[in-house]
């Protein structure tokens, strides 16, 4: 070292090319000058001799610059002042000059011949990697780059066209992968896995390789999305608007899909139009960190933007693409779409966005600038099916990571399956093939945990149960022995309403079996009765039946919704108002737990345009809540409460059709119409209310054997008392229950009180109109 | 036996200087880097670990093995490299790569007429 291109008159002799190398290792950041730069530079010159001698060997000058710019590397910073030289350079120089005669000026066929008589360099390396021979080459600067008439065979018809040199051939044809040539002359074909590529330290920084990962085979195909990946691909082969922007839900898949793309451009499954490009995930997150300067973020940006604008092979691709809007914004400050749009607009770069409809809607509308210069790629859910195939790849790969942290573990191909129906049918606010992936993986995660080496049906159910809360029995377990029964078991819990049990029944039941339309409620169900007599008792025991909890039952008092502003209340504040970020308090328990009873008590109580909501939830299957979300209702059971008939008719004789007729009065007739079934709950008479005061009793009798150790047996007369005194049918059961405590429970707990009653057996019997309570021996 | 190591850089700004040295230690050996503690240190490259890798002579021939670096080191260049990942033995003639570092290893007899030979004599990292 020590020489630069001053010495011995070079760089004047050499006619500007040791400037123009001198730019390159600025450019690269090299604080030396080089061989490579040197040839760089020559490739750079348009018609020069070694653009022509590159054509010759069916090479492609830009494509052969990129290759040695990236065996080269950028460094670290450029030397400020005239760069030294390499020693190999020196020696090259040396040698051109004995070709040129000392003083002469140093014309291009002498350093190339003196840089392929040298032999060592990177440049004449890699060439002859490619299949270049040194002594062709020489051979072919030797004839003065005139045609070597012997040597000339054929030629692609216009290959030569472009020079001014006449077309010849080398002596011998270099590269083996050669294709026979037919329009134009054969171009390299990298036989290198890596794709040639301008330096990118930034996006190399700040980015995610997709297409070097695809490589190492860290990333897969994207299954059951051929046409969705058509369609990014005739996107990106656009001359304008060469921006897919992929729109679709949490979950769907859409940062799959682009992986799916690096992955078939690495294995080249593209169309030519995208063999060799290079996709890099930006990290805005990263772009964004730790700058704390003014103006470091745009710097960062617009390296970004220039490294892509420089290496046409790159596609980035930014996830959330949303958050470039904004993304570095101060006061005074542009944010990032600012800086994107113009390099956009161009057609500098090419870029793939993904975000979601909604994100889409908030943030890139807004700008319609920015919006124009992307093409809408709308990424649906995937079905069932699709959602198995994706299931059936990804499982794999979590059984391998758990294995390679020492867990060996199985997954039966029915809990697969079982993830993506029990996701389907019972997780309705998430998609697939997300859901599905996480219900294994969870499922995984707890075989781990328990120790134990297989994933089953049931730990796949149980994850689902959690998430729902259904119980994981009831998820696989057969119910239509359970269904067969169940009047059995709601008669026994409710008591007096045979009929309206059994309508319940067999509706629920026909409903279950898949005899409704697929967009409807289980049941919608309008209860008509006096009150008392069981009606929110049956839906209680119903959601207790159907799923296992009396949680599943949502009561709303339709008495507190006489106001038209109150449906907000039920579906959100729209919005601009207080709150709209919020749900409402039916959409929200509907989204989060689609299996449940809604019990509408008193309906003919609520505002009219209360029922609108009503509407598509009974007829199509779902509600719009303040945001426009549908929340799916299809699971859901209704029942509406009235006790509009006691007034006007007797409804001991109401007929079910004429309550429908009477209902269609209080409330609108189009609710009505879309009622399943009107149900009308008889009153109780004696032997109900007596089977009803059985139950209250054993209810108590049970507390105090529980809380006070007394076992407490009653004769017949107190029954009689109780129900004598209290016996109005209008009422139904609940004055019962009033009779209950003041007859039996209160006197009982005197006594207890003032020690007259001790832990034991007692009895209670009748006196004086008055209940009195006994101690029995054993 | 204190054996000759003759190596030539083959890209950089050193491109074409050949280094003798007389590796000393047992094992011989000679280590490359960013510290300065390497018996080559290669500065102002992003790719270079502090310590990088090591030439050693065991069994009559020169292994290259790479010192846990974040970027590895490379037998070959272009087409035919594979990375270091277990001690590989390094032929005379074959060239060698950690970042854009490149080397040659040369036979200590063959290296006198090749490019601007200089002799030095470089201090090995203390065992």
């Amino acid at each position: 070292m020590g020489q630069n291109i001053e010495t011995d008159g070079w760089r004047e002799r050499s006619q500007g090319l040791l400037d123009e190398a001198v730019d390159e290792a600025r450019r690269l950041h090299h604080s030396y000058l080089g061989v490579e730069h040197l040839f760089i530079a020559m490739l750079r010159k348009h018609g020069s001799k070694a653009e022509v001698l590159v054509h010759l060997f069916g090479a492609e000058a830009g494509q052969l610059r990129d290759a040695i710019r990236r065996e080269m590397g950028t460094g670290n910073g450029a030397a400020q002042g005239v760069p030294p030289l390499t020693p190999r350079l020196v020696t090259v120089l040396r040698r051109a000059d004995q070709h040129s005669g000392p003083g002469s000026p140093l014309s291009e066929e002498h350093l190339l011949q003196a840089l392929f008589e040298e032999g060592e360099s990177l440049p004449v390396r890699y060439v002859a990697s490619i299949g270049w021979q040194s002594s062709a080459v020489l051979a072919c600067l030797d004839s003065n780059a005139s045609p070597n008439k012997a040597d000339q065979t054929r030629l692609a018809p216009n290959s030569g066209a472009d020079f001014a040199t006449p077309a010849i051939v080398p002596p011998s044809i270099p590269s083996p992968q050669s294709s026979p040539p037919h329009g134009h002359g054969p171009a390299i074909v990298p036989k290198s896995e890596v794709p040639v590529s301008m330096p990118t330290p930034t996006l190399d920084e700040f980015g995610r390789d997709l297409s070097k990962l695809a490589r190492l085979g860290r990333l897969d195909d994207a299954t059951g999305r051929e046409g969705e990946l058509e369609q990014i691909i005739t996107i990106l082969a656009r001359t304008q608007k060469s921006n897919p922007l992929l729109l679709g839900e949490a979950g769907v898949g859409k940062t799959a899909i682009i992986e799916g793309l690096a992955w078939r451009i690495a294995n080249s499954k593209v169309p030519d139009v995208l063999r060799g490009k290079r996709i890099v995930e930006l990290d805005m997150g990263g772009l964004t960190a730790g700058t704390t300067l003014r103006g470091q973020f745009e710097e960062r940006v617009k390296q970004v933007l220039s490294e892509a604008t420089n290496a046409p092979e790159v596609i980035l691709f930014i996830d959330e693409i949303h958050t470039i809007v904004g993304a570095g914004a101060g006061s005074g400050a542009n944010d990032a779409a600012q800086m994107f749009k113009p390099a956009l607009a161009r057609g500098d770069i090419s870029c793939v966005g993904a975000t979601t409809q909604d994100e889409y809607t908030r943030f890139l509308r807004k700008d319609s600038a920015l919006e124009r210069r992307f093409s809408p790629v709308i990424i649906k859910e995937l079905q069932a099916d699709g959602a198995l195939l994706v299931l059936h790849k990804v499982a794999p790969r979590i059984l391998a990571r758990q294995a390679s942290k020492g867990h060996a573990l199985t997954v039966a191909p029915d809990a697969l399956r079982a993830a993506v129906t029990l996701t389907d049918k019972y997780v309705k606010d998430r998609h697939q093939p997300d859901k599905c992936i996480d219900a294994i993986d969870i499922a995984c995660a707890r075989a781990v945990v328990r120790g134990r080496n297989a994933v089953s049906v049931d730990d796949v159910a149980s994850v689902i149960s959690e998430w729902t809360g259904i119980p994981a029995g009831r998820l696989t377990a057969d119910e239509r022995q359970r269904y067969a029964g169940m009047e059995d078991v709601l008669n026994q819990r409710v008591v007096g309403q045979d009929q309206a049990v059994r309508i319940v029944s067999r509706n629920v039941r026909a409903a279950l079996a898949g005899l409704k339309p697929p967009n409807r409620p289980i049941g919608v169900f309008l209860f008509v009765g006096p009150s008392g007599v069981g009606k929110t008792q049956l839906a209680k025991e119903l959601a207790t039946f159907l799923f296992d909890t009396p949680d599943a039952l949502i009561r709303f008092d339709m008495g507190e919704y006489q106001e038209k502003h109150m449906v907000s209340n039920l579906i959100g504040s729209p919005r601009g108002y207080i709150d709209s970020d919020q749900g409402g308090r039916l959409s929200e328990v509907l989204r989060r737990r689609p299996y449940s009873i809604v019990l509408l008590d008193e309906i003919e109580k609520a505002h009219p345009d209360v029922y609108d909501i009503f509407f598509s939830a009974f007829d199509e299957g779902y509600i719009t809540d303040n945001l426009g979300h549908q929340i799916d209702c299809s699971n859901a059971v209704f029942i509406l409460t009235s006790n509009i008939t006691i007034s006007t008719m007797g409804y001991t004789a109401a007929e079910p059709a004429e309550v429908r007729s009477v209902a269609a009065q209080f409330l609108r007739p189009e609710l009505v119409n879309r009622i399943t079934e009107v149900i009308r709950f008889s009153p109780l008479g004696t032997p109900e209310l007596a089977r009803i005061l059985d139950k209250f009793l054993a209810d108590r009798i049970e507390r105090f054997r529980n809380s006070q150790n007394l076992v407490v047996s009653i004769d017949d007369s107190v029954r009689e008392l109780i129900l004598g005194a209290r016996f109005d049918g209008r009422m139904g059961a609940r004055p019962l229950e009033r009779s209950v405590e003041e007859f039996f429970v209160q006197p009982l707990v005197g006594q207890i009180l003032s020690g007259g009653v001790t832990a034991g057996r007692i009895r209670a019997s009748v006196e004086g109109g008055r209940v009195i309570f006994s101690s029995l021996q054993d | 036996m204190a054996t000759e190591l003759v190596l030539t850089y083959m890209s950089g700004p050193h491109d074409g200087e050949t280094v003798r040295m007389a590796a000393l230690g047992d094992p011989l050996e000679c280590t490359f880097g960013r510290s300065e503690a390497c018996s080559i240190q290669i500065q102002n490259d992003p790719d270079i670990s502090r310590s990088h890798a090591r030439l050693y002579w065991n069994n009559g021939k020169w292994w290259l093995q790479d010192l846990g670096s974040l970027n590895g080191t490379y037998l070959g260049e272009f087409l035919r490299s594979s990375k270091v990942n277990s001690p590989l033995v390094v032929k005379p003639a074959q060239i060698f790569r950690m970042g854009a570092a490149r080397f040659r290893l040369d036979e200590p007899s063959s290296s006198d007429g090749r490019g601007k030979a200089e002799a030095a004599q470089i201090s090995n990292k203390a065992t």
